[in-house]
């Protein structure tokens, strides 16, 4: 099943391609996970909720692991600067 | 549906492919034309012309571009055939054919082709000049007219750099050793001066355009590639739709006062995501097909402005459509190998 997005395709298996760049992805299941919940607006706080109770990871990891993340899809312009920010 | 017999030139399918064999099946799968397809060739054996599902008839022209020769030949061949359209696709046949567009229009025959002036900027050492003067990115380059310059030029630009011809072909080479090769096989092609340019680090990205004669844009498709060949050609690549690239696309369309088919090669650098323009080539680029499979039948609308309709532009295309180039053996009797160099002619459908 496919994810609508006007600047990606996402499929379940974990392919991204972005259709501004012509880049693709090949994202786990956790990063896939997170990816969709920036691009749906969701708050890093939500997010981190989110992780704590579907993956059983400590608040403390989930939150590090978030950041880390969003800085790196920022670093591959596949986030805006507003998404990147640690804290919303 | 048009109605109207199509002539193509650029049917060679190498490893430095011309755009002649995807023109003609964008015209052919779009279910919307009638007639033949006639090949313009200037060998026997350019790869395309023996294709019998592409193409109808096949005609030698000259090799050597002499224009009252070329308009001869176009004289002697609508004495065989009727060409409604002719669509050249060759960067060198452009150097010529808009000057016989009149003399050709006497035979029936139309071009969408812009001026003259407008054509001579994709020749690369005026190109420079263009992008300076319009402020668009440009890699540094220098003409080298002697070997004994090679090295300092190097040092000025760095390495690896390009080495190209002013019409046509290039290398990316990684020493002065290779650059010397380089340089005596282009010198021998296309003469001095040869030009040697910086390589901008970045992934490519080009645009195909069309604009109708009065320079009004009808449709225009952004690709990145994906598999480049040896001689930096793109043999996989995916439709994008990037608006900077869109837009700077746009923008030099207007500033080149640009009719007809265009191809814009770009390079986007990594560190500034600036595009910096590598070529103008003036005719669609040789993954037209993809266009048309993306929804923007380019070849189909060249066509039909050629012939004096009017088209409407086309407002969208798909992204993510990608293409991935294969070679298919195609075989046929040594009688058609014969016929083509006694005859100059060949009919692929009687």
């Amino acid at each position: 099943m496919n994810s609508a997005n006007k600047n990606f395709y996402i499929n379940d298996n974990g392919f991204v391609f972005d259709y501004v760049a012509g880049t693709s992805y090949h994202f786990n299941e956790t990063g896939l996970f997170v990816f969709k919940k920036l691009l749906a607006g969701t708050t890093q706080a939500d997010i981190i909720t989110e992780l704590e109770s579907t993956y059983g990871v400590s608040h403390d990891i989930a939150a590090a692991d978030i950041s880390d993340f969003r800085q790196q899809l920022y670093n591959l312009e596949l986030i805006t600067s507003k998404a990147a920010k640690p804290h919303d | 549906m048009i109605k109207c017999n199509i002539a193509v030139s650029g049917l060679n399918s190498t490893d430095d492919p011309a755009p002649g064999i995807a023109f003609i099946r964008s015209i052919r799968e779009s279910g919307e034309w009638e007639g033949k397809i006639i090949g313009l060739a200037y060998d026997a054996m350019e790869t395309g012309i023996y294709d019998s599902s592409l193409l109808d008839e096949v005609y030698l022209l000259p090799y050597a571009f002499n224009r009252e020769a070329l308009l001869q030949r176009f004289r002697d061949i609508t004495c065989s055939t009727h060409i409604d359209v002719v669509v050249p696709l060759l960067d060198l046949e452009l150097l010529d054919l808009p000057a016989l567009e009149p003399s050709l229009k006497e035979l029936g025959i139309s071009l969408l082709v812009p001026h003259m002036s407008r054509i001579r900027v994709h020749i690369k050492l005026r190109l420079a000049e263009f992008c300076q003067q319009n402020g668009i990115c440009y890699p540094r380059q220098v003409a080298v007219v002697s070997p004994d310059t090679i090295a300092s030029t190097m040092y000025e630009l760095g390495t690896p750099v390009f080495i190209k011809g002013i019409i046509h072909e290039s290398y990316l080479a990684y020493s002065a050793e290779e650059v010397m090769i380089y340089y005596t096989r282009i010198k021998k092609r296309w003469g001095l001066p040869v030009l040697v340019q910086e390589y901008i680090k970045g992934d490519e990205y080009n645009t195909d355009c069309l604009t109708d004669r009065e320079g009004n844009l009808i449709g225009m498709v952004g690709m990145r590639k994906l598999g480049l060949t040896d001689k930096g050609k793109a043999w996989s690549g995916v439709t994008v739709r990037d608006e900077k690239l869109l837009n700077l696309s746009k923008d030099m369309l207007k500033k080149l006062d640009w009719v007809g088919p265009v191809e814009f090669e770009f390079v986007k650098q990594h560190d500034s995501g600036d595009y910096y323009l590598l070529e103008i080539n003036p005719r669609f680029g040789t993954w037209i097909y993809l266009a048309a499979k993306a929804d923007q039948n380019l070849p189909l609308a060249a066509v039909q402005l050629a012939m004096g309709q009017k088209v409407s532009p086309f407002q969208n295309y798909k992204e993510g459509v990608i293409f991935v180039r294969h070679s298919r053996d195609i075989i046929c009797s040594i009688e058609h190998l014969a016929k083509l160099t006694a005859d100059g002619e060949l009919k692929l459908k009687e």
